[in-house]
């Protein structure tokens, strides 16, 4: 842009987000996850997901391992400077590692869906309900 | 299968509610759930759940003590109330998902600060003196964003509670003396925990394990025939308190949940016969959160959020792992120009 910036505008042409965060916008050219396959090993595949950590890592490894046709599963974070996940999984050969994956995520996603949010919510709200009406109650003691 | 263990919450504590106040304090049994679930709730609230936070300060007069540079530091350390942001996260734009060039009332909320001293005693600036008028923000922004005051918690021995939170007076940015004047715009911002610390909702997040302590009913039996006499001393092991010890009838636990696990009551026993005589193990399925604010968010909101947000992230990690594979096409996300109408139905899209 041929617009002249002034020094407002210049403190905000940073990038800084870039390294963490996904722009919502243009998802289309942004690659979150990538599949390698072993050429070592016919079932075994290394997923990189990028600009996320161990807090996804921990859980898609407990998943996959939950899958009794995976004889692998394991995650790392290569640098905590790159902004980088890497998920190696290896299968006994009736699943494919990116099938397994899928439905790894598939049930991490259902993890943490509406009724997990509801449930939260049902649960904070019964203790504010519990509260008030101890709080009613000792009120009723003071006035009397 | 892991579909069928959902994570269920209970709410064990909950900071002082009263007198119209947000709570700062909650404290949360998760049940039925696994460590990494428990921790990536954890970590989603230090890293991704969005807050408001001084991002950028325009200085136009500073003659106060304090630089300039620390002044714009100990401004973007101020929580900022930002409740609007927990139902919808959409309600303010990250600056990096915004079109504008240069900040609009779309992705910042706009603060101002003037104050001028006119007496010998030092004027102290505080964040009560932010005012944040109706020119520049949008009237969406709803509640408006305000400097949280500071409420310390105050643990009660003794007493398994906080106290109620106890306000120790507003945020003092700097001080004035006589004629000296302090003029500046305060521009904040949604951002999250990776880029600034500012952005942390949480000033205190654990997670604990839930203590599993179980009697051995055959050493107890051949402990209260043998040797009863050490049951007294045995329950005076414990620093916490966990095990009750009546006369006649054994030793019984009547307080699981305080166990530290410092292991007192399974190493140096006075007597050999008391070995074996409990069990205390970690629950690999129920884990204690507690949480602590800084005023930004309410606890409740900050998991209602972590939850959203692991949610969607995980659908769009699966989506793109479908496209890269060529099995979907990439429909679901939303022309550039359309979702500019359509700002406040994005929260899907974090
Ligand atoms: S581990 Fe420590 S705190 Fe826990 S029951 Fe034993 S002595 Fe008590
Ligand atoms: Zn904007």
């Amino acid at each position: 842009m041929s617009m002249q910036k002034t020094n407002i505008e210049h403190s905000l042409d940073y990038d800084r987000q870039d390294i963490y965060v996904y722009p919502v916008d243009n998802l289309d050219y942004e690659v979150l996850v990538e599949m390698n396959k072993s050429e070592k090993h016919t079932h075994m595949a290394m997923f990189r997901f990028f600009k996320e950590d161990s807090t996804i890592g921990c859980i898609i490894r407990d998943l996959l391992l939950e899958n009794p046709h995976i004889t692998f599963a394991g995650y790392r974070v290569p640098h905590p400077l790159q902004p980088e996940l890497q998920v190696q999984v290896q299968t006994d050969g009736s699943i494919s590692p990116e099938d397994a994956m899928i439905e790894a995520l598939e049930d991490m996603a259902q993890m943490f869906n509406e009724n997990v949010e509801s449930q939260f919510a049902a649960a904070y709200d019964q203790k504010m309900e519990d509260l008030r009406k101890s709080a009613v109650t000792h009120v009723g003691d003071v006035d009397m | 299968m892991p579909g069928e263990n959902t994570t269920t919450f209970q709410i064990e504590q909950l900071g002082d509610t009263t007198n119209g106040q947000p709570n700062n304090y909650m404290s949360i049994r998760l049940k039925n759930t696994s460590l990494a679930v428990a921790s990536a709730i954890r970590r989603t609230i230090l890293a991704d759940v969005p807050t408001l936070a001084v991002d950028d300060v325009i200085i136009q007069e500073n003659t106060s003590p304090i630089d300039d540079e620390i002044l714009a530091l100990r401004l973007g350390l101020i929580p900022l109330a930002s409740g609007a942001l927990a139902d919808n996260m959409n309600r303010l734009k990250f600056t990096w998902d915004c079109d504008c060039s240069s900040g609009c009332e779309k992705c910042r909320y706009i603060f101002t600060v003037d104050q001028e001293s006119n007496t010998l005693e030092p004027l102290s600036v505080t964040q009560d003196h932010f005012q944040s008028g109706d020119a520049g923000n949008s009237p969406d922004i709803d509640p408006k964003p305000f400097p949280v005051a500071p409420r310390v918690l105050r643990w009660r021995e003794g007493v398994d509670c906080h106290e109620p939170a106890v306000s120790e007076g507003p945020i003092v940015i700097t001080k004035l003396g006589k004629k000296q004047r302090l003029k500046l715009t305060c521009y904040a911002r949604k951002g999250t925990g990776k880029l600034h610390a500012k952005w942390i909702p949480a000033s205190n997040i654990a997670l604990r394990r839930v203590p599993v302590i179980k009697l051995n009913p055959e050493t107890l039996t051949d402990v209260v025939r043998q040797c009863p006499e050490q049951l007294e001393a045995y329950a005076e092991l414990c620093p916490r308190d966990v095990f009750t010890c009546s006369i006649g009838e054994g030793i019984e636990v009547t307080d699981e949940a305080a166990c530290i696990f410092c292991m007192n009551c399974l190493a140096d026993l006075p007597d050999a016969r008391l070995n074996n005589l409990v069990s205390v193990d970690m629950s690999t399925t129920e884990f204690i959160l507690d949480i602590e604010g800084t005023g930004a968010l309410t606890p409740d909101q900050m998991v209602q959020m972590a939850i959203r947000i692991m949610h969607e992230k995980t659908n769009a990690i699966k989506t793109d792992l479908l496209v890269r594979l060529g099995r979907q096409e990439r429909h679901d996300s939303p022309d550039p120009d359309e979702m500019n109408d359509y700002g406040d139905g994005l929260d899907e899209a974090w």
